[in-house]
């Protein structure tokens, strides 16, 4: 390994009582939102809930076309199902959909093995037949829908009665709860096949987001499930994960910056873990300038995923602490870089485990001239991994919110604080290929322009030479009245008299105005 | 993605349809090769001829297929693979054929490309079915295990993304609550805010320098720095994690001071070397229990609770059930590493002997159990009895094993257990015992000897009595009597017999001469050659044993004896006394 600007440890000589400004400091230890515990019922745990949606439904479906609505054989099924849709159903119902051969709950793809085939099968069989494309349970449906549901799926003809027919039983019947939904049309990508609206510009942008956006939720999802489990002392299996942050690469591939903006999110509850996943987006985006080839960036990406594993141990009272932390609460904060390798080597096994993920969760907070923690005696040679999780976390936790006491700082602000401390905090070539990565008025900063409109940078510019023309979206007009989904700019654009239509004249505190710009990413 | 149009009422329809359209025929026939081909490789492994027929022939007519239509693509069902809308492939067993394969994992379209080389068409096969070993964590699927070749030639939709076109809904909504919820309205506020600060600064300052400048400079990278960037990521992906990760581990146990963290770390460590004793990595245990072994004497601050904790975690590589996971791992492994083992049996003491012992036991391959009887040499060495009392097990290789250990201590203490094993059921033991007994015991009472000749095995009769004729033993004659009496001894060959008495003459000496004496006048009825046969082998002993005893029975027997035994004796005699004149001669010893 060359050992270009790559520090060893020789028993730090920095005074502990010091603490350094950016990710080590006090108030701004990085309380990542773990969030409700009901939003860790994510993925996993929901396909295998999903699982038993479906065997459940045949199981009432089946029951049915033997027993009539009111009969007690229809008691178990209808409780199990009642039970499911329960636990399911929150604020908005449980879908169960068929898409080309497949059932999804919601999103989900529900993964099928060869014993819950036959199951499947008859579900998708009768999905078919009444040419349902998806039924959603909401959190009202009764033991009385059901029945009622079930007894006209299995008399009615689906040869002679239509799904509008079907519906209109069911209201008749007054069956709350149940929506049945036609077959979804499949909008592709292009090709003969391609629909008009396809082939507009924001319609494609459009969709790349939304990818981006599922891309960027599964991942979150992914985390806070093996979070959860790892609190559990349970295993933990990569596959969704790795599924999640392979999507996240392909994505990062296609339109880098609409993931970038993603990572403006801030701490919304519902959405936990999304620091993890931002530091995952940021590490994934510097590798990549970095070098690292395609395959290994997903790896990078994992690793930067679970490099707060350690914080798992740490109570969330604790974590969502407005106040300052007492020093035992700061020592458990300083001990999560240890404690994540400790968790990750236990749970995972020291030979499947890999290295990158290990050092993400060792050296995130150690510094760059091992000024930050955890401090050791011995020498040792940080990883570029570790270099890379340094910027990328303490990057996303100073532009963070919510449950830090101190405010948020703009994008810029951080650059500009980080770039003090480089050589020092950070490997000083990484953290420069970072600002051509966000941008040197990154992605998310609120500027205003000589226009005196105001608006969010959503890209960097194309060329470094113009590195302060970044692409912007106007959100408000000269007179402050919110546009609607405003023009965008690219700024290094000149009039016709050769002059820049449109430049940057200040950049604003979005955060001493308490505005979140992550609004017009999402 | 041009073929997800299809949807199952369409594909109906044109399943009706006939066509001879040569494209669909080529690619039924593929893909009944590509379940033959992926069956195969499976059952018998990707080095098996059979598989390797499929395989070739699947690769061979796959390429000319690319090279005529460049690429062959397929939609996936549950049972079935369809392309234009027709089934290409279909399969009544559920379960483990191609299409459910496909099905399961979330792949809704494959297409192999053209310009798959064979390696590709290996790693998809082998993506195909995945790891089938259980102990490795199930972290992979299809989609990630393709994902990650990254293959330009092998290229497929996943279910996950249909739905994503297919008009899914946002995922994901902003919350209206939390620190930066300023409505969309304040707009106006801050905008205000902003032309008054501008103003301000305006009146203070020329209006070029109120453009915004970031003042951030020096963030070119520049070639030197990416190339030294590209070498780091280079040396990164070639590191092995299980060293890495140990150095780590070991970092922190040299530097940390955390009681509870120390406390979870020693916990770690124990987890490590079950984990490293799991898989078999030998030369990373060791240095693990080296390093914790020198941390032990360099932290002088460790607490009490914590030396208890590092000293039971280099004593866990002696319990039984570490033990047990060696075993494991060498009769599972197919030519397992065995670099390094031996200097952690080694490490083992005398408390792991009966686990260590179980581990020769319960070993297949004679390599395996050749490092184990290494390490027992040097380990057990002080508490031989273990094995001793080890001796009587029914596996004969594992008895094999520790009798080569005891013929190598040479413990004389040990020679009553070996000798036990007069009876054991294998012969190939009973004359490995034989020959214990002759490095264990090289002189002395040979009686025990003595009972390996009623030996049903001649190879250990023989091996006895080579032992019982070298003069280093001696034997009552009361111990021969029931072998020389029994009605079979007759049936001896005589070679056998001959030896037998020359193994008589060395140990029982001049208490056998009345017997042999006894001989040269026994008269019988039945038998009769045999016991002249058995006077003449036993002149010839007491000729070779010379005593005045000896002489005399032999005059006896020149005299009273049949004319053959007469002869015999005369012979033996004459030989006697030339014997006895060449040493007194001092010709002879």
């Amino acid at each position: 390994m060359s050992d270009h600007n790559t520090p060893s440890s020789q028993a730090p000589q920095i005074d502990e009582h010091l603490q350094p400004i950016l990710t080590h400091e006090k108030s701004l230890t990085s309380k990542i939102a773990k969030g409700s515990e009901a939003g860790d019922i994510v993925d996993q745990q929901l396909i295998m809930l999903g699982t038993q949606l479906v065997i459940q439904l045949n199981v009432l479906i089946k029951t049915s076309r033997i027993h009539g609505r009111t009969n007690s054989a229809l008691d178990k099924p209808v409780d199990a199902l009642l039970t499911l849709i329960k636990t399911l159903a929150h604020d908005r119902p449980v879908v169960l959909r068929l898409q080309n051969d497949f059932l999804f709950l919601g999103e989900s793809h529900l993964k099928v093995n060869s014993q819950q085939l036959a199951v499947f099968t008859s579900i998708i069989d009768s999905f078919n037949a009444w040419k349902i494309g998806a039924i959603s349970f909401s959190n009202s449906v009764d033991s009385k829908d059901l029945r009622e549901f079930a007894h006209l799926f299995v008399s009615l003809d689906p040869e002679t009665t239509s799904l509008e027919e079907l519906r209109k039983e069911l209201k008749a019947l007054n069956v709350q709860g149940i929506e049945l939904e036609a077959p979804r049309a499949l909008r592709l990508k292009g090709g003969a096949s391609s629909t008009a609206g396809e082939k507009d510009a924001a319609e494609g942008h459009r969709r790349a987001k939304t990818a981006a956006k599922n891309g960027y939720v599964r991942a979150a999802g992914a985390v806070g499930n093996l979070v959860q489990n790892a609190k559990e002392g349970g295993t933990i299996s990569f596959k969704q994960a790795k599924r999640a942050i392979q999507n996240i690469v392909d994505l990062m591939m296609q339109d880098e910056s609409t993931l970038l903006g993603l990572t403006t999110l801030r701490c919304h509850d519902q959405y936990t873990h999304n620091h993890s996943v931002n530091v995952a987006i940021l590490s994934i985006a510097l590798g990549n300038r970095a070098g690292y080839p395609k395959v290994e960036l997903a790896d990078l990406g994992l690793a930067a995923l679970f490099h707060d594993m350690g914080k798992s141990t740490i109570p969330m009272e604790v974590l969502n602490k407005p106040s300052e932390f007492t020093e035992e609460e700061w020592v458990a904060m300083r001990n999560h870089p240890i404690e994540g390798v400790l968790s990750l080597t236990k749970l995972r096994g020291i030979t499947n485990l890999p290295g990158r993920m290990a050092a993400a969760a060792f050296e995130h907070h150690m510094n760059y001239d091992f000024s930050g923690y955890p401090k050791l005696t011995v020498p040792w040679k940080l990883s570029l991994t570790g270099r890379i999780l340094m910027i990328a976390d303490c990057y996303d936790a100073m532009t963070s919110s919510r449950v830090y006491r101190r405010e948020p700082l703009t994008p810029a602000k951080v650059l500009k604080l980080m770039f003090a401390k480089s050589g020092t905090s950070f490997d000083p070539t990484l953290l420069k290929l970072f600002v051509n990565c966000v941008g040197i008025v990154p992605i998310g900063s609120l500027v205003m322009l000589d226009t005196d409109e105001l608006a969010v940078v959503l890209r960097p510019a194309q060329s470094k030479e113009y590195e302060e023309r970044p692409y912007v979206k106007v959100i408000a007009d000269p007179a402050g009245e919110p546009v609607e989904d405003g023009p965008e700019y690219d700024l290094t654009e000149k009039n016709e008299a050769g002059d820049y239509a449109h430049s940057i004249v200040r950049l604003v505190d979005n955060a001493e105005h308490k505005f979140d710009t992550s609004r017009y990413f999402v | 993605m041009t073929d997800l149009k299809a949807t199952p009422h369409i594909v109906t329809a044109a399943a009706a349809k006939e066509t001879a359209d040569p494209e669909v025929t080529s690619v039924k026939q593929l893909l009944k090769l590509l379940d033959k081909t992926s069956k195969s490789t499976r059952t018998y492994g990707f080095g098996n001829p059979v598989a390797q027929k499929f395989f070739q022939q699947f690769y061979q007519d796959l390429t000319t297929h690319l090279g005529t239509y460049a690429s062959l693509g397929f939609l996936v069902q549950r049972s079935e693979l369809q392309f234009r809308g027709e089934v290409v492939y279909q399969t009544d067993s559920s379960g483990e054929n191609l299409a459910f394969k496909l099905y399961a994992d979330g792949i809704r379209e494959l297409t192999f490309h053209d310009g798959l080389t064979q390696e590709d068409l290996t790693f998809f096969l082998e993506a195909l079915w995945g790891d089938t070993d259980p102990s490795q964590h199930d972290d992979d699927d299809i989609v990630t295990r393709l994902w990650t070749k990254n293959l330009s030639t092998i290229t497929f939709v996943t279910a996950e993304e249909i739905i994503k076109v297919s008009g899914a809904g946002d995922v994901l909504a902003l919350q209206n609550e939390g620190a930066m919820n300023a409505p969309v309205s304040s707009l106006r506020d801050m905008i205000d805010k902003e032309k008054a600060a501008r103003a301000q600064e305006g009146a203070s300052a020329s209006a070029g320098a109120s453009r915004f400048q970031s003042g951030l400079v020096g963030y070119e990278v520049s070639e030197a720095e990416l190339v030294a960037l590209a070498k780091e990521v280079e040396a990164e992906s070639a590191r092995d994690s299980v060293t890495y990760v140990l150095d780590m581990l070991l970092v922190i146990l040299a530097s940390e001071h955390s009681p509870m963290l120390l406390t979870k770390l020693f916990g770690v460590f124990d987890t490590v070397l079950e984990t490293l004793t799991k898989q078999g990595r030998w030369t990373a245990l060791n240095r693990v229990l080296d390093l914790l072994q020198q941390t032990g004497s360099a932290r002088a601050g460790l607490s009490d609770d914590h030396r208890q904790q590092l000293a039971a975690l280099l004593d866990s590589p002696n319990k039984p059930e570490r033990l047990k996971l060696i075993e494991l791992h060498l009769n599972k492994t197919q030519q397992a590493a065995t670099d390094g083992l031996l200097p952690l049996l080694l490490r083992l003491n005398a408390r792991a002997v009966p686990a260590l012992c179980m581990l020769l036991a319960n070993l297949e391959s004679p390599s395996h159990q050749a490092i184990v009887c290494e390490a027992l040499f040097a380990v057990a060495k002080d508490t031989p009895e273990i094995l001793a009392r080890s001796l009587s097990d029914k596996r004969a290789p594992y008895v094999r094993n520790l009798l080569s250990i005891i013929a190598r201590w040479n413990n004389p203490k040990l020679a009553d257990a070996v000798e036990r094993l007069v009876r054991y059921p294998d012969a190939q033991i009973r004359k490995e015992v034989v020959r214990t007994i002759g490095i264990l015991r090289p002189s002395g009472n040979g009686a025990k000897l003595v009972s390996f000749l009623n030996d049903a095995d001649e190879p250990v009769r023989l091996a006895a009595l080579k032992l019982l004729m070298n003069g280093q033993y001696t034997a009552p004659f009361a111990a021969w009597s029931a072998i020389l009496s029994a009605e079979e001894f007759h049936d001896r060959p005589p070679a056998e017999k001959r030896a037998i008495y020359h193994a008589v003459r060395q140990t029982a000496g001049d208490e056998a001469v009345p017997y042999w004496q006894s001989l040269f006048t026994e008269w019988s009825w039945t038998n009769r050659k045999n016991k002249e046969e058995s006077a003449i082998m036993a002149a010839e002993a007491l000729g070779k044993l010379g005593t005045p005893a000896a002489l005399a029975a032999l005059e006896i027997g020149q005299r009273k004896g049949s004319s053959a035994v007469r002869q015999a004796c005369a012979t033996a005699l004459t030989l006697a006394t030339k014997h006895q004149k060449a040493r007194n001669e001092g010709r002879l010893p």
